[in-house]
């Protein structure tokens, strides 16, 4: 399992959460905002924009948690709110500009993350994409986001989902053969026979 | 007979998507097509691997709960009393046309870092800008819009009694925020709705 599925929200303080109990909102609030926050960064590219993804999808937790039908659809709510919030600032030209201009903060410059053999390589070839081009490659290898869903969460087709994923994946792989030393020019990944 | 396996659609046989036969069945003879898709897998993983959990600003959630109780008081206070501290109805101001935001002078030049001075200078920028929009919508979007922009600034300002200290970071991130409302209620107000995509906040 990964992304907001690895989170486990004891039945109780879900129910909290529905009620307006403010301190299962805390409880609520420490055991996902770590994900929020990890999403957020990691679409976004920038810990500031990313803390003010999680104080917006926390404060609407807050308001209209209680319109949230059952405690099972707590975190998948939380999760579409972050990738909504997430996609709102993609859009906003300000962020474009920043995105343009300044280079990402990287979540592996933390200090204590766990990280394996290979694993900034790929941290690295992240931050090379456009950010449309890594949130699909996130939603959907990470999140489990279908093309569909993803197509349309951004206002497209499933086709736009699948070609940013390939596109997004001859960037990474260019990128991760490159560091083996083994150069790969974009657009030579497709393979004829 | 000339065959193309592009990453499409080997990312599809790798993700077990619906597949033409011959298409994979063709990849089953391609070494290249098939250390490709190995690639993929093994990148697909290491993504996975990427999955962390960053903890947030210790402070976080006590400005979370200031905020929600801020919003919480203004409702039930009327919304008038959320532009209160800044001397400004936003009925009266969706009306007038007038757009004055609610961050003084004071706070404005008190932007120590040139970080944060630029942002001062593009909100400005940005209000001039909006101010010169003779008929403002009035829509529940602009409102949302404006309403946010009166929360980022109440918080700049300190306002009320749960205000809590702003670190540089905060500050900067507050302005860079309300840059981006701002520029995003510009457009808002600069394009037909229809062609707007907005979340309300």
């Amino acid at each position: 399992m990964t992304g907001f599925a690895n989170i486990a929200v004891p039945p109780e303080i879900a129910r909290g959460v529905l009620r307006g109990d403010r301190a299962s909102h805390g409880h609520f609030f420490r055991l996902v905002s770590p994900r929020v926050l990890g999403m957020a960064w990691r679409m976004l590219g920038n810990r500031m924009a990313a803390e003010e993804v999680v104080q917006d999808v926390f404060v609407r937790v807050i308001e209209n948690a209680s319109d949230v039908r059952a405690v099972e659809a707590l975190v998948g709510w939380v999760r579409s709110i972050t990738v909504n919030e997430c996609l709102m600032r993609l859009r906003s030209p300000w962020h474009q500009r920043r995105a343009a201009e300044e280079p990402d903060d990287r979540i592996d410059d933390l200090d204590g993350e766990s990280r394996v053999a290979g694993e900034s390589d790929i941290e690295r070839a992240l931050t090379l994409l456009q950010p449309e081009t890594r949130m699909v490659i996130w939603l959907h290898d990470v999140e489990g986001y279908t093309h569909r869903e993803i197509g349309e969460l951004m206002g497209k087709t499933a086709s736009f989902s699948k070609s940013q994923l390939a596109r997004g994946y001859e960037t990474l792989l260019a990128h991760w053969r490159k560091q083996d030393g083994k150069k790969i020019e974009p657009g030579t990944l497709a393979c004829h026979s | 007979m000339e065959r193309k396996s592009n990453l499409e659609h080997l990312l599809a046989i790798r993700d077990g998507e619906p597949v033409d036969a011959a298409q994979v069945a063709a990849i089953g003879g391609d070494v290249q097509a098939q250390q490709l898709l190995g690639e993929l897998t093994a990148a697909r993983a290491a993504l996975r691997q990427l999955d962390v959990a960053v903890p947030p600003s210790p402070d976080l959630w006590a400005r979370i709960e200031a905020r929600a109780d801020r919003q919480a008081r203004s409702r039930h206070g009327g919304q008038a009393a959320r532009w209160g501290w800044a001397g400004l109805a936003a009925g009266v101001l969706l009306a007038s046309g007038v757009f004055l935001l609610g961050v003084p002078e004071s706070s404005r030049l008190a932007a120590p870092d040139s970080g944060i001075s630029e942002l001062v200078a593009r909100s400005r920028v940005l209000e001039r800008e909006i101010l010169q929009v003779n008929q403002p919508s009035g829509s529940s979007s602009e409102q949302a819009l404006m309403f946010r922009l009166a929360d980022i600034d109440a918080e700049l300002n300190g306002v009320g009694g749960d205000a809590i200290p702003l670190t540089a970071a905060r500050r900067a991130a507050l302005w860079q925020r309300r840059v981006e409302l701002l520029e995003t209620l510009r457009a808002l107000q600069s394009t037909p709705a229809p062609q707007v995509q907005f979340a309300v906040y």
